[in-house]
């Protein structure tokens, strides 16, 4: 354990040596944001609350839909991966005391404290006070999307890991990437909402643990539904996130099992 | 001048024949770009099946809106991108060294030894989604419209080009220039959408110092017959001349930062 | 004859980016960067004959590169003229590309990922080689470089050692009047610098190419360069042959005679004693051209002389003795 948290620390340092880079990176967020609440803006036209949903809300939805909750950089794992399985340097990864997909976790879960500290906090603080942003409908739904951030992490690197050890097999991650990438753009609902969409996608989407991701965790944010049922679909999620996490495994031990034949 | 094109097409012809090598992959690469971003454009469809309009524009609008600017980006990045995204470590490893004792404009080197065929995916989305929203919007098939159209597609490649082109001129200069390449796709997304969702100062940037309101807003609101704020009229040769305009930009751009290159790599 | 090579007062001054401490130290890096003069080139002059094979050495930082970079049209001067055959290299830059060949020991000009055969056509249209020019060229320097074996083999699967046979063909197949190599030796194993010495050394033989090589190893400019220019920390140390360095730097013959006998008192006419006892002797020979029977002669008569030796001091251990007593002065 505190090996794992020695690499959580180191990733996090590492992030913090390119500062210039984190200002472009704010910049380049603050972009995100406003385009995402321009296109709400215009959806609505002017009408304060459509389908039940109000304007407000949707801008709250962006605004941790599009830095805490996003998943676009999440993809990036799938290159490290990638990468690390075409230069062979997985093969010294084995040699390591802990798995690497554990290790990998690690250090994506620095990265992942640092943008949310020094980018994703300043976006939403600075957007934020210019178009609002809504606190949690009640205290017991704070600590529910608490939960429920845990359980989207969890889902988002366990699915990126496992995607990233795929190309074990299929050699071009960065293919891999993209399938990823326009995955989640519809099934996660980090752009739009899933009680948006049309009743049968709505359905697959709820099905699969995508919408753990960002739907559910702003669902609960919001205070879509009463507390019993967030509780019961915190629970399901946790439970797609112990299948991820075994088939991760399963997949590693085979992935293992090829470098051997290949001799790394 | 005849030689160094057919030289130039020489090695665009090298380039393909490279990636040619690996027919699957690259398959694999178009069907996953396409699919990419179809996701994407797919949460646009799911707003607008729910809310009708954005900003007044219907999703057959919106469609040719997406498919006109993934067009004239891939044609412009395929000469550009991929090669010239990496100028920070071509110019630290000294491979741009390497380049100036040869007898050719490195910057024509770089952009024909480099051509991608990898947008494949994005040209076909692009095409698609152009070809089924146009008979749906009622546009007249005059020659206006259609050079409107061809000529809005070559102006938004050559804004592409020449934007990519600006940034990694920087390199030159500074050494750095990959969170340059970071904040131009930060605009770059935001040129998908009808510029005028955006609050006025946005607005005003996309059409002048950051050209990317005419990668695809312009040129296919004049199509539409919709108004262009601040340009009104002007909006078509607008349209036309900010691809020669950014182009023109970017040559005597990279011409400046050559002059002050100072070498890399040791 | 003229110079095919000539250098005046050349100067270079990089400007080295000065980065700021604190968090907003990298943007103003950025908005206002405050910079401060690198003297990498301080005045040198040198002139070069068409022919010659001359070996620019220096310690790292000494400004090798940065003279050849001015020298193949990649850099400008700061301040002083560079005249490649007589042009401006830089504000000619395609021209004097045309005529020039230069290989970078660390970067490959190669079509990496197409058979070799490849990247020479490529270099045939880039540099537009008459056909009957690059026949006969490709044919004599695949000969020469024992090409023939990986010339249809793409270029990531040849070794280091090949790969840079291979770069110095290609920078040959346009006939260039001179030839810049960077490191050429660099990681090579060797047999394979072996074998690039020897072909660098022919090229200059027997078809006069003027050729400019940078380096670390000196037995490289032994065995090609007859000229050498050594410069350090930018500025012009020594220019001329390696029996000059010798005299320049002091660098003298080590003399051993090994005597049957103790010899008693033994003096040599204008050699200096450097230690030894009994019967073996050293001394320190003057750099006069006397034969060694001469200075022998001087012996006295019935010296029951067994054995020999002369040690000539290689450029390396001139070159070390100079830096070392640079190092202790």
């Amino acid at each position: 354990m505190s090996a794992f948290l020695a690499l959580v620390t180191a990733a996090f340092r590492r992030e913090a040596e390119h500062r210039s880079r984190i200002l472009m990176r704010i910049l380049g967020g603050l972009v995100e944001i406003l385009a995402r609440i321009s296109i709400w803006k215009a959806a609505f036209g002017g009408h304060g609350t459509l389908s039940g949903i109000s304007l407000d809300e949707m801008i709250t939805y962006s605004l941790i839909g599009g830095t805490i909750l996003s998943s676009w950089d999440a993809t990036m794992i799938v290159r490290d991966v990638g990468a690390t399985i075409r230069t062979g340097a997985i093969g010294s990864s084995l040699l390591r005391p802990m798995h690497y997909p554990v290790m990998l976790l690690a250090e994506q879960i620095g990265v992942r404290l640092f943008d949310w500290l020094l980018i994703s906090l300043p976006v939403i603080v600075i957007m934020g006070s210019i178009y609002g942003l809504q606190p949690p409908e009640s205290l017991a739904h704070a600590l529910l999307f608490v939960g429920y951030v845990v359980v989207s992490l969890a889902i988002l690197m366990g699915f990126a890991i496992l995607v990233g050890l795929l190309s074990f097999w299929v050699f071009d991650a960065h293919a891999l990437e993209w399938f990823m990438r326009g995955l989640l753009a519809v099934l996660s609902g980090g752009l739009v909402p899933i009680w948006f969409y049309p009743q049968g996608l709505a359905e697959v989407a709820h099905a699969l643990p995508f919408s753990w991701i960002a739907y559910h965790p702003l669902a609960a944010y919001l205070g879509q539904r009463d507390l019993t049922e967030e509780l019961l679909i915190l629970a399901a999620g946790a439970g797609w996130a112990a299948v991820l996490a075994f088939a991760v495994a399963f997949v590693w031990s085979r992935a293992c099992a090829q470098v051997v034949v290949q001799g790394g | 001048m005849r030689d160094t094109l057919s030289l130039l097409f020489y090695l665009m012809r090298l380039r393909v024949r490279t990636r040619l090598e690996f027919r699957a992959a690259l398959l694999i690469t178009w069907l996953a770009q396409a699919f990419g971003y179809a996701g994407i454009f797919a949460s646009i469809w799911l707003i607008l099946t729910r809310f009708g309009t954005i900003g007044g524009w219907t999703w057959p609008q919106m469609a040719f809106l997406l498919g006109f600017h993934t067009l004239g980006y891939a044609l412009g990045a395929c000469f550009t991108l991929v090669q010239l995204r990496r100028m920070e470590d071509i110019v630290l490893g000294g491979e741009f060294d390497t380049l100036l004792v040869r007898p050719l404009n490195p910057w024509a080197y770089l952009v024909f030894s480099g051509f991608n065929i990898e947008y494949g995916g994005h040209i076909a989305l692009g095409a698609g989604l152009v070809a089924w929203a146009w008979p749906q919007l009622s546009i007249a098939w005059t020659t206006d419209t259609c050079l409107l159209l061809a000529g809005g597609l070559v102006s938004a490649a050559l804004i592409t080009a020449s934007m990519i082109t600006i940034i990694a001129a920087c390199a030159l200069v500074l050494g750095r220039a990959r969170y340059l390449f970071g904040i131009y796709f930060d605009f770059w997304e935001l040129s998908r959408y009808p510029a005028s969702i955006f609050a006025a100062p946005f607005q005003v940037a996309l059409l002048s110092i950051i050209p990317l309101g005419y990668m695809a807003y312009v040129p296919v609101a004049v199509l539409l017959g919709r108004p262009v704020p601040y340009l009104g009229a002007f909006a078509e040769i607008a349209a036309l001349s900010a691809g020669p305009l950014s182009a023109v930009a970017a040559f005597f751009f990279w011409r400046f930062c050559l002059k002050r290159y100072q070498g890399g790599g040791g | 004859m003229t110079a095919i090579i000539r250098a005046e007062h050349v100067a270079k001054i990089f400007r080295q980016q000065v980065r700021r401490s604190g968090m907003l130290g990298p943007l103003k890096d950025f908005v206002m960067p405050v910079t401060r003069p690198v003297n990498a080139v301080d005045g040198i002059s040198f002139d070069i004959e068409p022919g010659e094979a001359v070996g620019y050495l220096g310690p790292n930082g000494a400004g090798k590169s940065t003279m050849i970079k001015m020298l193949t049209g990649i850099l400008a001067p700061s301040a002083g003229t560079v005249s490649v055959l007589g042009r401006n290299p830089q504000a000619q830059r395609v021209l004097n590309a045309r005529q020039i060949g230069v290989v970078f020991g660390q970067r490959t000009q190669l079509w990496w990922e197409l058979p070799l055969i490849e990247s020479f056509e490529l270099h045939r249209r880039m540099y537009r080689v008459p056909a009957s020019v690059y026949q006969r060229n490709r044919a004599d320097l695949v000969e020469m470089m024992e090409l023939s074996a990986f010339i249809e083999r793409p270029v990531r699967h040849l070794s280091l050692g090949q790969r840079m046979r291979a770069e110095i063909a290609m920078a040959l197949m346009h006939d260039p009047k001179i030839l810049f190599l960077d490191e050429p030796t660099i990681g090579l194993d060797v047999v394979a610098k072996d074998v690039v010495r020897k072909f660098l050394s022919r090229i200059n033989r027997e078809r006069g190419t003027t050729i400019i090589l940078t380096t670390h190893d000196l037995q490289d400019i032994e065995e090609i360069c007859p000229r050498l220019i050594m410069v350090d920390d930018g500025k012009l140390l020594f220019d001329g042959t390696i029996a000059a360095l010798r005299v320049t730097f002091g660098a003298r013959r080590r003399l051993t005679l090994e005597f049957a006998q103790d010899p008693g008192h033994v003096e040599l006419d204008r050699a200096e004693p450097a230690g030894g006892e009994g019967v073996q002797r050293l001394f320190l020979l003057p750099d006069d051209q006397r034969p060694l029977l001469h200075i022998l002669s001087a012996l006295k008569a019935g010296a029951d002389l067994r054995d020999v030796r002369l040690h000539e001091p290689g450029i390396e251990e001139i070159i070390r003795t100079h830096y070392q007593s640079k190092v202790s002065a």
